[in-house]
């Protein structure tokens, strides 16, 4: 009995060898000819917005592997999209691949049809494998699932407070953020802004209540800031101990320097995640298209995805990947917890144009 | 017979001589045409195109009735005219008591403190205004510290207000730039007027406001003109001070509407055209303030460089001028490098404060020697060519009986009337419309265009005022002597604006070495300069590492206006 089984179980293994061997030359045939169209085609040009890390290590380690050039122009998201507007309505488009958070590719180039999708052109057997990503595949966040892939997934705390000078387990719910000693010591970055601050603080709207806003802000005599370094010096100095919408990178970085500062997530409210400026996208019409295939099917792999997550600071989807220098583990999303998703397809269409809205009329400046 | 063949010779030569005037006349009219009223009826137009971006065009007057039907509009104009005047009155006061001087008066180390003058306001203002902030937070200031432990009760300074940001103006940029501005108009007047002023009894103070003042009408005009619009401009300073205390100005709503999602941009450009307005009404008031009055100052009669004397009062003046050069110069200076160095600026308090990290970073990182050198060149390239072509615009303008040159002259002023990322729209969509694309679009040659742009009302108006100071008899005796107008344009009219074409090419080269706004449409990776590597920095929150190439900045722009200055004062002695 035991033996029939034995050589069943051999017989298939056969099977699948046979089968799996066939699928690998392919796939060697395939690639060797990608990475020779690629570098046919000498470079990718990938448009990124400020504070990426992508410029230090990527194109260096691109170049060694194989042999393609990678270009990384730094503009702010909204003037990248501009610039993507008018060279494709001239027919001359200069930028492959655009690393950028959701709202400006959701609301500005998908809708204008400007983004090719990529789903199709993956073709590394190692992004096939199901087990390895957060969502048992690659997370695409259009409507499509085959447009923005989310190389992020970052759960952003409510607050984040400096531990000098005040106790992080005293606040356990929302409303202990409202206590009278608590006024004139709260920063945020300015919610009336697109940005970080309008997102979460849109966020606890829709969770809290307007009123629970109002409170926070105007109440509370909230300070607000649309400097990022300075929402996080204020933090560091205990002028304003607590502070929301604090960039992970700057509190990675008062933590490499030896600051006290602690994430703070009451209990009340369902944590959010959000992919950061970690959405890679492709151009329709990209001037190098066979190089920017390359690299959205390398950057995908394991080895990719562990640069890009190095290199950015923030967690990626795919969970096969060593976490441990992260300096803001708090943001790594966490198996069985449930988060609110703020760069959902149909909230980032619908309602959080509409609270972004209602938000601005409340907090007016 | 043979007497006439010479007659038909000269009207021959007249005709061609005609001609080639006229023809370069048409050529800089045309030039200026194109380069100033197409990025200004891009303005116009996408104030009343009310699609979204890169939506097929449709037009109504939406955009306005969005602008306009804000009531924090308002208050933000408000708010910005009130900055604006605050620190214009303070700082053409200062600027034009340094620049006299300096220029005209026997102050003790007058070249030197020129050129920290120079300095200072080429030092970038970002870590000079986070150094005023850490001496004058209300909280925890150290100025304000130190006042608090005096044993009487004394004024607390407050960075974050309105004062607080007209004060770190004026040490940052307002009275440098009028300094700058002024002081080769002061250096370009002969004496003798002041001399007989002296002469008839007239104190120094009184020679300066009665006699030296009205002369240099002209060139003090366009000048603060200059730091009029400069000022609507600006807003970094207040969104850093301003924004935290509910500050805001009117540059601060249009940048508001570009970074929304999606962009407003036909908003900001209906706001932006407020600006169209101002200039123009700059222009026409410029234009009745000189109109029929002559202000040479440097004729055919002798020149006196005769310096005012100020006896005791050398030394004082000295010390004035050093300790605002102090406060502006000497701590944005040791602010800078004091960032440079830190690990993170204004903790002393950190575990091993001073670093070595963000130059060891910066000079590691491989965008960094080419983005310097697109710099070196774009600056270069951008006085060179600025310098030839506003002094030319400068000189139909104000030399020429060309046809049309008043509307040159009004157009003139036009660049300024659109913020610097609607500019850089612009140009990206007269690029595209254009054959040029190639050559200008993502090239050095693209960005230089831009800046030539960007910086032609500065340029022309300085250069128009210059023109101005000189009598019509110098170019008349030229050419008694034979000489056609190109050898006296060369060897006569520009050696005798030397001084202000050095400052038009220092500032041109300085506005092209740390402009954002209008490159950031048009460069790519192979002429990326170092003010958007800088950019990069300063969003990643690398203010320290932003700082270390602010060094390298300054350094670049220091070593050109030195030799700048050597070459200016070569030409000037010559002439």
């Amino acid at each position: 009995m035991s033996k029939t089984i034995w050589t069943g179980l051999a017989g298939a293994a056969l099977l699948a060898l046979v089968a799996a061997f066939p699928a690998r030359a392919d796939f060697q045939s395939d690639w060797q000819a990608l990475i020779a169209a690629a570098q046919k085609e000498g470079k990718v040009v990938i448009s990124a917005v400020p504070g990426t890390g992508m410029r230090k290590k990527l194109p260096e380690v691109f170049k060694e592997k194989f042999g393609v050039e990678v270009e990384v122009i730094v503009t702010p998201s909204r003037q990248s999209a501009q610039r993507a507007i008018r060279e494709a309505q001239a027919g001359a488009g200069t930028m492959d691949v655009f690393s950028t958070g959701q709202s400006t590719l959701i609301r500005v180039l998908y809708p204008k049809g400007l983004l090719a999708p990529i789903k199709p052109l993956l073709i590394h057997p190692d992004i096939a494998k199901k087990e390895v990503w957060q969502k048992g595949e690659p997370w695409f966040i259009d409507d499509k699932r085959a447009h923005m892939f989310r190389a992020v997934d970052l759960v952003i705390p409510m607050a984040f407070v400096n531990a000098k000078h005040v106790d992080p387990k005293a606040i356990k719910t929302t409303a202990d953020f409202l206590d009278p000693k608590y006024k004139g010591k709260i920063v945020v970055y300015d919610p009336t802004r697109p940005g970080p601050g309008s997102n979460a603080v849109s966020y606890y709207m829709k969770m809290k209540g307007e009123k629970f806003v109002v409170d926070l802000i105007k109440g509370q005599e909230a300070k607000l800031t649309r400097n990022r370094r300075q929402l996080v010096d204020w933090l560091a100095q205990g002028r304003y101990p607590i502070a929301f919408a604090a960039s992970i990178n700057e509190v990675a970085r008062l933590r490499r320097e030896g600051f006290q500062i602690a994430a703070v997530q009451p209990s009340d409210i369902m944590p959010y995640d959000a992919p950061g400026s970690g959405v890679l996208a492709l151009f329709k019409n990209a001037p190098h298209p066979k190089a920017a295939q390359l690299f959205l099917n390398w950057i995908m792999t394991r080895e990719g995805m562990q640069l890009y997550q190095d290199l950015e600071g923030m967690p990626v989807t795919r969970t096969d990947v060593d976490r441990s220098n992260l300096m803001v583990p708090e943001t790594v999303p966490k198996p069985g917890v449930t988060y609110f998703d703020t760069a959902d397809y149909k909230y980032v269409t619908t309602e959080s144009r509409k609270l972004f809205g209602k938000l601005k009329g409340l907090l007016k400046r | 017979m043979t007497s006439a063949l010479p007659s038909y010779t000269a009207v021959g030569t007249r005709l061609r001589s005609f001609a080639r005037i006229h023809g370069l006349g048409a050529v800089v009219v045309g030039a200026v045409a194109l380069f100033t009223l197409v990025p200004v009826a891009f303005l116009i137009f996408s104030s009343f195109n009310v699609a979204a971006p890169g939506e097929p065009t449709a037009y109504g007057l939406e955009n306005w009735r969005v602008a306009f039907d804000d009531d924090r509009i308002l208050d933000s104009i408000w708010m910005t005219l009130r900055l604006v005047f605050a620190r214009l009155a303070i700082a053409v006061t200062a600027g034009i008591l340094f620049a006299w001087l300096l220029a005209r008066t026997d102050m003790p180390g007058g070249s030197t403190l020129e050129f920290l003058f120079w300095i200072a306001f080429f030092t970038p203002a970002l870590p000079l205004t986070v150094g005023w902030i850490l001496l004058m937070d209300p909280e925890n200031g150290l100025i304000n510290t130190l006042l608090a432990s005096l044993p009487f009760a004394a004024p607390k300074f407050d960075i974050f207000s309105f004062w607080g940001i007209v004060w770190v103006h004026l040490t940052a940029t307002s009275i440098p730039v009028a300094v700058i501005l002024f002081t080769p108009a002061f250096r370009q007047m002969s004496a003798t007027l002041e001399e007989s002023a002296r002469m008839c009894g007239a104190t120094a103070l009184t020679t300066l406001r009665r006699i030296t003042v009205p002369i240099l009408i002209p060139a003090i005009l366009p000048a603060t003109a200059i730091m009029f619009i400069r000022s609507l401009e600006a807003f970094e300073i207040e969104l850093l001070l301003g924004s935290p205390v509910g500050i805001f100005v009117y540059s601060t709503r249009i940048y508001d509407l570009i970074d929304e999602v999606p962009p407003s941009f036909g908003t900001a450009t209906a706001l932006g055209t407020l600006f169209l307005f101002a200039v123009l009404v700059l222009a026409v008031l410029y234009a009745l303030c000189i109109r029929g009055r002559r202000f040479t100052t440097v004729g055919g009669q002798g020149f006196s460089t005769e310096r005012v004397r100020l006896g005791r009062w050398r030394w004082p003046a000295f010390a004035l001028c050093a300790l605002y050069l102090f406060c502006s110069f000497g701590l944005g200076l040791i602010f800078l490098v004091l960032s440079s160095f830190m690990r993170r600026f204004g903790f002393f308090d950190i575990a091993e404060p001073f670093t070595l990290d963000h130059w060891r970073e910066m000079l590691a990182d491989p965008v960094l020697l080419s983005s310097l050198v697109n710099s070196l060149v774009l600056g270069t390239a951008t006085a060179l060519v600025g310098v030839v072509l506003f002094s030319l615009i400068a000189y139909v303008v104000v030399r020429s009986q060309l046809t049309g040159r008043g509307f040159v002259d009004l157009m003139a002023w036009l660049p300024w009337a659109i913020p610097g990322v609607l500019m850089g729209l612009a140009l990206v969509w007269l690029y595209f419309a254009t054959p040029l694309r190639t050559i200008l679009y993502g090239t050095l040659a693209g960005l230089v265009v831009a800046m030539v742009i960007k910086e032609l009302p500065v340029a022309v108006q300085l250069l128009k005022a210059g023109f101005l100071r000189i009598g019509h008899e110098l170019e008349e005796a030229a050419r008694v002597c034979g000489a056609g107008w190109p050898v006296t344009y060369w060897k006569i009219l520009l050696p005798l604006v030397s001084p202000v074409l050095i400052t038009v090419a220092v500032l041109s080269f300085q506005a092209a070495v740390r402009d954002i706004a209008s490159v950031v449409f048009l460069y790519d990776n192979d002429s990326r300069p170092l003010s958007i590597l800088m950019l990069e920095y300063s969003f990643s929150g690398e203010l320290e590492r932003g700082a270390a190439a602010g060094i390298l900045l300054v350094a670049m722009i220091a070593v050109m206006a030195f030799i700048a200055r050597r070459l200016g004062y070569r030409a000037g002695t010559t002439s």
